[in-house]
């Protein structure tokens, strides 16, 4: 039985959202966050008709599963709709440091994913080749050394981008560099990209491009890329799909920020409890027993232990599997055999330490307010509490929030909570 | 001729001075050139004659005691009748700068000499006396008529801006790269992209939208304004039916520029509004400031400079706020130019520091040899050619450095004219030659028109009449292609002193301007 926690381990991990084959075999598709991704496929096919350039955000809390969907959306489209989508699908972490992404980078990294996409599938024209060529000269004195990107038939565009930008994520310096010299120079680097989505529209096939990641960075460079830089962001002509921290739509700048977009597409956190406090046996909650037997016995959880996870999770699923795997983990050091409820209490105990100092003395005041009001409202002080979790957002018809369980826990034992 | 801005400034301060002068005023209008004297006659004519009666008195070489001129005047009946009215009166003095010539024993200036003995009895005449001459005369009276001038209560200068300086409002980012040929290829492929989208059956207009933009935003790019406006409209109407509210913006700003570049003010303005309502509506406020700066640079050329100021400092205070360190330059540098034109060189001077300052620090090259060049520009207009040189040759070095081919046309230009100013023609033209060459290379019309003009301007100085007439019709013929009316009026305004001919005559010439027109032909005549 003990293998089986161990396996527990190995099938929670809350780093890794679900692909390819786990992504057969795992995921469990929760009504309400299958209406909205139905949604956007809708607005998706009904831009393919008039070939509008629509830019779509995408939000949803950090764990609620987001990259997931985007991850299965992207197989969905590739396999039923291929011939009229190009995707390009990709992670700014995987080429930026995600605590320093500026929107020219955004731009930049969507020229370099596009074109190792075409340099596979569809050709280029050679004059279009040239003139990138020479705007990624003019960009940098760095020179890169040439064998690494002649291969073969000559000079290898997109691996000498590649390589740039690999510079540019390791050295602080060079990214610096490279950033003031692409400043200057932006408009000629959207009339690239521009361009080749042009010749790659030709092929009929339209193009889509996915930025997974985007919200990950803090409310400082959020604003910055969203509010400050959305015009830039939006230019390329074609469809896109921005992930979007859901702390900025609080934010008294969302009402601006929303005006470059066609649209904003909530992920929504699981509903585990009535907005009244009822803990009924909601259909999250089945979801979210779901999610564990799909992947092990859920005998190897007391039936009050798993209800008491789910509670504390918020519904928000990294949280949910985070929890789950560190209860394996304490159960196993304990020599038992499976989860039981003094195991989860303990896990949870620990994650108040961190909750707690996340937040300062004003915070406090909020969190009352909305533990009253369940309001969610565009208020900057709602931002930070929903980036940091402590704030939860849920959608059934209308949006409302609340605290975190967790956070709400902390607030009973400092005896701030009002009397029922 | 058309007056400029500035010029239209310093008549009103002349209109004011007659209106409220009750007593003997003396006034000097120092001007070297016999048509923009016309031009300010006339203007000032019209707008006064209403009200003040107005005595126009010809000194010259035989007619040189200026005082007994005005004396036989008030003794006249005309004078007097007048005086029982009630209605005002104004003394202009012309042809001073012939009587000038007269000399005594001593070699002193005899008129010059009576001015100054006899200025006590000028205080009888109690009416304005506005004396119309030019710098070589003012450099005698300075000499030799101190104590008379002295009692002057202005002197109002006026200069025609010999040179044809092209002010670009706005930074082309994407093409600055490409040279004649680059462009060209670029207007094809857009050409191209266009006819295989429709071959192929994409009906795309999100696409053909911002292609047909593109299109239009090159044809500005090298001059062509006329071209330009076509494609943006084109643009404009697609965009219509889609809600592609940035690319509009974008359509709308420039729209307004190109309307601006072609001289259709109301057009420009009209377009503009739009733009910056889109822009206030999307929030991006350095579109807005982008914006409100061109509308300082059209009110500019309306001669409306104080609301000019009014939009750059609007623009000032958003570009601050957002941070936008070399949009603050630029509109520095405008106000640096309003206030130019106002007449107010030494404060165009302090904005020009600051803006260079900034663009220093900031390391925007760009706008540091921008900023040189404008205050090269200034030195020019306090006429002192030859630290305006010095400016223009660190910007040259500038432009030449990051490869700004335009920049370096119009240093290269502005040097040639600093040269003119300097009476080194010989100097100049191998300057403007240098200029026009650039131009031609990166297909920037404008700019050849200008360059061609000022070589007409400098063979003129230089005597070469026949040359002169050559380069000013090709600068024309490209001024009417591109509808530049700045390159047309300065070249029509040329050709007609050179030619004489009845072909450009552009107004009927008051009575008096009669001679100071034959005095300048006859002087070129005695030249050969």
């Amino acid at each position: 039985m003990a293998g089986d926690l161990k396996q527990i381990y190995h099938l929670f991990n809350p780093n890794k959202a679900l692909q390819n084959d786990d992504l057969e075999n795992y995921y469990v598709e929760i009504d309400q966050n299958e209406i909205n991704i139905e949604d956007l496929k809708t607005r998706l096919e009904l831009s393919l008709e008039t070939h509008e350039p629509i830019k779509l955000l995408f939000t949803g809390h950090r764990g609620s599963g987001k990259t997931t969907a985007l991850n299965r959306l992207v197989s969905y489209l590739n396999r039923e709709m291929g011939d009229k989508f190009f995707i390009v699908h990709f992670s700014v972490l995987d080429l930026l440091d995600n605590n320093d992404i500026n929107y020219t980078d955004v731009l930049f990294s969507i020229l370099i994913k596009i074109m190792e996409k075409c340099q596979a599938e569809c050709d280029i024209s050679p004059s279009l080749v040239e003139r990138t060529k020479r705007w990624g000269k003019s960009i940098t004195s760095t020179e890169v050394s040439e064998d690494k990107v002649v291969a073969g038939a000559g000079f290898n565009l997109s691996a000498y981008f590649v390589e740039l930008l690999a510079r540019m994520k390791s050295e602080t310096t060079t990214r610096q560099e490279i950033r003031e010299e692409i400043q200057p120079r932006v408009s000629e680097l959207i009339n690239l990209i521009n361009d080749i989505i042009a010749e790659i529209e030709l092929s009929r096939r339209q193009v889509l491009i996915i930025i997974d990641n985007l919200e990950k960075c803090d409310y400082e460079k959020a604003l910055d890329l969203f509010y400050c830089h959305s015009t830039q962001l939006t230019q390329p002509i074609c469809k896109i799909i921005y992930t979007f921290p859901i702390s900025l739509r609080s934010s008294n700048k969302f009402t601006q920020i929303k005006m470059n977009f066609s649209e904003d597409i909530i992920y929504p956190n699981i509903k585990v409890h009535e907005k009244d406090g009822n803990v009924k046996e909601t259909n999250g909650r089945t979801f979210m027993k779901q999610i564990v037997a799909k992947r092990v016995s859920t005998d190897l959880f007391t039936s009050e232990a798993l209800e008491y996870i789910i509670d504390m999770s918020g519904g928000v699923i990294r949280e949910f599997i985070r929890i789950i795997r560190d209860s394996a983990v304490r159960a196993i050091a304990r020599r038992k055999t499976l989860i039981d409820k003094d195991i989860a209490v303990e896990v949870i105990n620990g994650l108040k330490n961190s909750y707690q100092a996340q937040l300062s003395d004003e915070d406090y005041e909020v969190l009352l307010n909305i533990y009253e009001t369940k309001d969610i409202k565009r208020d900057e002080k709602l931002v930070g509490l929903l980036h940091n979790l402590s704030v939860l957002e849920y959608k059934n018809g209308r949006s409302w929030c609340d605290v975190n369980p967790i956070v709400r826990s902390i607030l009973e034992e400092k005896n701030l909570l009002p009397e029922k | 001729m058309e007056m400029e801005p500035s010029h239209f400034m310093k008549v009103e301060e002349i209109i004011t001075l007659l209106d409220l002068s009750e007593d003997c005023t003396i006034a000097f209008v120092r001007c070297n050139e016999p048509i923009l004297c016309d031009a300010i006659y006339k203007e000032i004519f019209e707008r006064i004659h209403s009200r003040i009666h107005v005595y126009n008195i010809e000194m010259n070489e035989e007619s040189t005691n200026l005082f007994q001129l005005l004396e036989e005047i008030t003794k006249s009946n005309s004078y007097n009748s007048k005086l029982n009215e009630n209605k005002k009166i104004a003394f202009f003095v012309f042809g001073l700068d012939c009587a000038v010539k007269k000399k005594n024993i001593n070699g002193k200036s005899e008129a010059l000499l009576l001015l100054n003995m006899m200025r006590e009895k000028f205080l009888e005449i109690k009416h304005p006396i506005l004396i119309w001459i030019n710098s070589a005369s003012l450099n005698l009276i300075l000499e030799d008529a101190q104590d008379f001038f002295s009692w002057r209560t202005t002197v109002f200068e006026f200069d025609i801006k010999r040179e044809l300086t092209s002010s670009p409002i706005f930074e082309f980012e994407d093409f600055d790269d490409l040279d004649k040929k680059g462009l060209e290829e670029l207007v094809d492929y857009y050409k191209n992209l266009i006819i295989e989208f429709e071959n192929n059956k994409l009906k795309d207009p999100y696409k053909f939208a911002y292609w047909n933009y593109n299109l239009g935003m090159i044809q500005l790019f090298m001059g062509y304004s006329k071209e330009a406006a076509k494609y943006l409209e084109t643009a404009a109407s697609i965009s219509s039916m889609l809600d592609n509210r940035n690319l509009k913006e974008s359509i709308y700003s420039n729209l307004g520029i190109t309307y601006y570049q072609l001289g259709d003010l109301k057009k420009a303005i009209e377009y503009s509004g739009q733009a910056l309502e889109i822009a206030k509506e999307v929030g991006n406020k350095k579109e807005e400031g982008f914006i409100l700066k061109n509308f300082g640079v059209i009110h500019a050329q309306l001669g409306n400079i104080r609301k000019a100021i009014e939009y750059y400092e609007q623009a000032l205070e958003i570009l601050r706020e957002i941070g936008d360190r070399r949009g603050e330059g630029a509109d520095l540098g405008n106000l640096g130019n309003a206030y130019s034109d106002l007449g107010e060189p030494r404060k165009a001077i302090e904005y020009y520091e600051q803006a260079l300052k900034i663009s220093r620090k900031i390391g925007d090259r760009r706008g540091e040899g921008n900023h040189l060049g404008n205050l090269g520009n200034a030195y020019s207009h306090l006429g002192e050619p030859r630290k305006a040189i010095e400016y223009y040759e660190q910007a040259l070095k500038i432009s030449r450095e990051i490869g700004d081919r335009r920049g370096e046309g119009a240093d290269l230009g502005n040097l040639g004219n600093a040269y003119s100013d300097l009476g080194e023609p010989r100097k100049a033209i191998e300057y403007y030659e240098q200029a026009l060459k650039i131009s031609r290379k990166i297909g920037d019309r404008r700019g050849e028109g200008n360059h061609l003009g000022n070589l007409g301007n400098a063979y003129s100085h230089l005597g070469e009449p026949r040359k002169a007439i050559e380069f000013l019709k090709k600068s024309l013929a490209i001024g009417k292609a591109i509808e530049d009316p700045r390159i047309i009026s300065f070249c029509k305004r040329k050709l007609e002193e050179l030619e004489g001919s009845e072909n450009y005559k552009t107004s009927k010439n008051p009575p008096a301007s009669k001679t100071l027109f034959q005095a300048i032909v006859s002087k070129l005549k005695s030249k050969k």
